[in-house]
């Protein structure tokens, strides 16, 4: 079993009343320790409901959503959950909420009620993890985005889930804010075995995970590794667009420059070209 | 429909001690019929620019004129210059408030002091530009529409009040790639009727692909005003402002590298994909 297992999860907003929305229609899938899950999908695909669903801070209307073995539904496992999975959302802005970083980051262990001194440990600990330890004193409105971000990820970080969900976290940020954030969690899965799942529609950003789950519509498309990005049709019916070099790979082979496959990366398509070109 | 801009420089907070120079000796061009790039890192001082071009932000050094008309002085025609600059900022679906999509797209319109009739005839017409189906949306609320309807119906109510030139700040930002190019065929196909766009973006490619100029700007300065093929293919520089490369160049250049013929200025994927067919002796 999966550290988070979705069985047959539906869900719906304003359930019972005229605007009833449906969002996700029995999704299933799980998520193991220490995995880095990209999870991508249209607008409107149910993404971000996902992310609610998995520190309840939604509940599912069927189904069952499961954390370290405890069922989201059940009230009094809620605390425990939280605990376990963080989420960092996409608007740095709306996730700031003292003068001074450092309060900022303790935030998060002080409501889990720490003794002060294990939280001094874990906000000196989780801003180092996310370089940041020398702004510490200063205020989070002066940062750029990237940076704002990565003290949300901090404060995250500061109560030690187990998983790191990112909720579209890089889409408000610049190249290379969206840079910074990218290297620390990519580092924080390698080096703290973090599990991360990151929710995004840049596919270039999903193709640093280990796995992809593309949902459309509310239901689960494809779940797999990256022989995904060879499903160029449906990749593109799901809304989304290949990564360049996919794309470039696709279209060459369909004007006849004999491409193996897989090609989903720039340095791939580079490499396969040059071969081809110049083996003689 | 131009915008000139010479010499502008903006301090936030002067003489206190959170001054900070936002912009400094800031001198370009916007020409009729551009559609004009600006890019640069976050605090570069794109946004601070852009709200010049209507008088939200009043000059303090320097001069501005619109379309033969200096904004710089105290007092000038708000009214006129705002209704002939069209102004669509960051999230513009935030800004929605109204009972329904027609109250709302009307607002800036009556604002701007017109009768009734050409008010409805206006709104009507703009929600159909954006593509939405007038009859069927006008009553309803805009809370209830998706993100990208929203942000369309918000763009409409810009577009009502008929401007000469059009000043967008990232408008893709947080659409999927779907939403994204629907947006900018729309600002496209909105040039028939408003033919000057200024737009900031932080995606290399969608400049790369729209636009025909695109100033570069860092640390409140203005770096220079390129066209795409002279940017993108000088990654040097595009790295010392950490501003990266389409990914279409960014394979260009590594394939030019490795011996390939091959334009380092390419910027467009149906460039590339013709110029390597090409290198193979094929029809892309």
């Amino acid at each position: 079993m999966g550290f988070v297992e979705f069985q047959n999860v539906s869900f719906s907003y304003n359930e019972g009343y005229e605007a009833q929305t449906r969002a996700l229609e029995n999704v299933s899938f799980s998520v193991e320790e220490g995995e880095f899950v990209a999870l991508v999908g249209h607008n409107g695909s149910g993404k971000s409901t996902v992310a609610k669903l998995m520190n309840a801070l939604l509940l599912p209307s069927a189904g069952r959503v499961i954390v370290d073995g405890m069922d989201t539904s059940d009230k009094k496992s809620l605390f425990e959950i939280r605990k376990r999975v963080g989420v960092v959302f996409q608007n740095p802005d709306n996730q700031m909420i003292a003068t001074i970083i450092e309060d900022d980051v303790a935030f998060g262990p002080e409501n889990i009620g720490l003794k002060s001194d294990e939280i001094r440990k874990r906000v000196d600990w989780a801003l180092e993890a996310v370089g940041m330890s020398e702004h510490k004193k200063g205020t989070p409105f002066r940062l750029s985005g990237g940076q704002k971000q990565r003290i949300a990820i901090a404060g995250v970080l500061a109560v030690k889930p187990r998983v790191l969900v990112l909720d579209e976290s890089t889409a408000m940020l610049d190249p290379s804010g969206r840079e910074e954030v990218m290297s620390v969690v990519e580092r924080l899965n390698r080096e703290e075995k973090m599990t991360v799942v990151m929710i995004t529609h840049f596919m270039d950003e999903a193709l640093k995970a280990d796995r992809m789950i593309v949902l459309s519509d509310g239901k689960v498309l494809m779940n797999g590794g990256r022989e995904l990005f060879e499903r160029t049709d449906e990749i593109k019916r799901a809304g989304l667009d290949l990564p360049v070099a996919g794309y470039v790979a696709d279209k060459l082979r369909k004007s006849g420059v004999p491409l193996p496959s897989p090609i989903t990366d720039e340095n791939e398509l580079v490499e396969a070209l040059c071969r081809l070109k110049f083996k003689n | 429909m131009s915008i000139e801009i010479q010499e502008l420089r903006y301090v936030y907070s002067p003489k206190t001690p959170f001054e900070k120079i936002a912009l400094d000796d800031v001198t370009l061009t916007v020409e009729d019929g551009d559609f004009f790039g600006i890019i640069g890192h976050t605090g570069s001082g794109k946004s601070t620019l852009i709200s010049h071009f209507n008088a939200l932000t009043r000059v303090q050094h320097g001069r501005i004129t619109v379309d033969g008309t200096d904004i710089t002085p105290k007092k000038i025609d708000f009214k006129s210059l705002r209704s002939r600059v069209g102004m669509v900022f960051q999230y513009p679906e935030y800004q929605l408030f109204a009972e329904t999509v027609a109250k709302d797209v009307e607002f800036g319109c009556r604002n701007i002091g017109i009768k009734d009739d050409e008010c409805a005839e206006r709104v009507k017409e703009a929600i159909e530009l954006v593509g939405l189906d007038y009859e069927e949306i006008k009553d309803r609320s805009p809370f209830e529409l998706s993100g990208g309807q929203k942000r369309r119906v918000a763009l409409a109510g810009v577009l009502a009040m008929r401007p000469k030139i059009l000043v967008l700040d990232e408008p893709t930002a947080g659409l999927d790639p779907r939403g994204k190019r629907e947006i900018l065929d729309l600002i496209l196909k909105i040039r028939s009727s408003c033919p000057t766009t200024v737009m900031i973006s932080h995606n290399m490619d969608e400049v790369a692909q729209y636009c025909n100029k695109i100033a570069v700007m860092s640390g409140g300065r203005l770096y220079g005003v390129f066209t795409p093929s002279e940017l993108f293919s000088q990654k040097e520089l595009l790295n010392s402002l950490s501003l990266g490369v389409p990914k279409v160049t960014s394979i260009a250049g590594a394939l030019a590298d490795r011996g390939f013929d091959i334009d380092r200025g390419i910027v467009k994927a149906s460039e590339l994909v013709e110029a390597i067919s090409r290198a193979f002796g094929k029809e892309a």
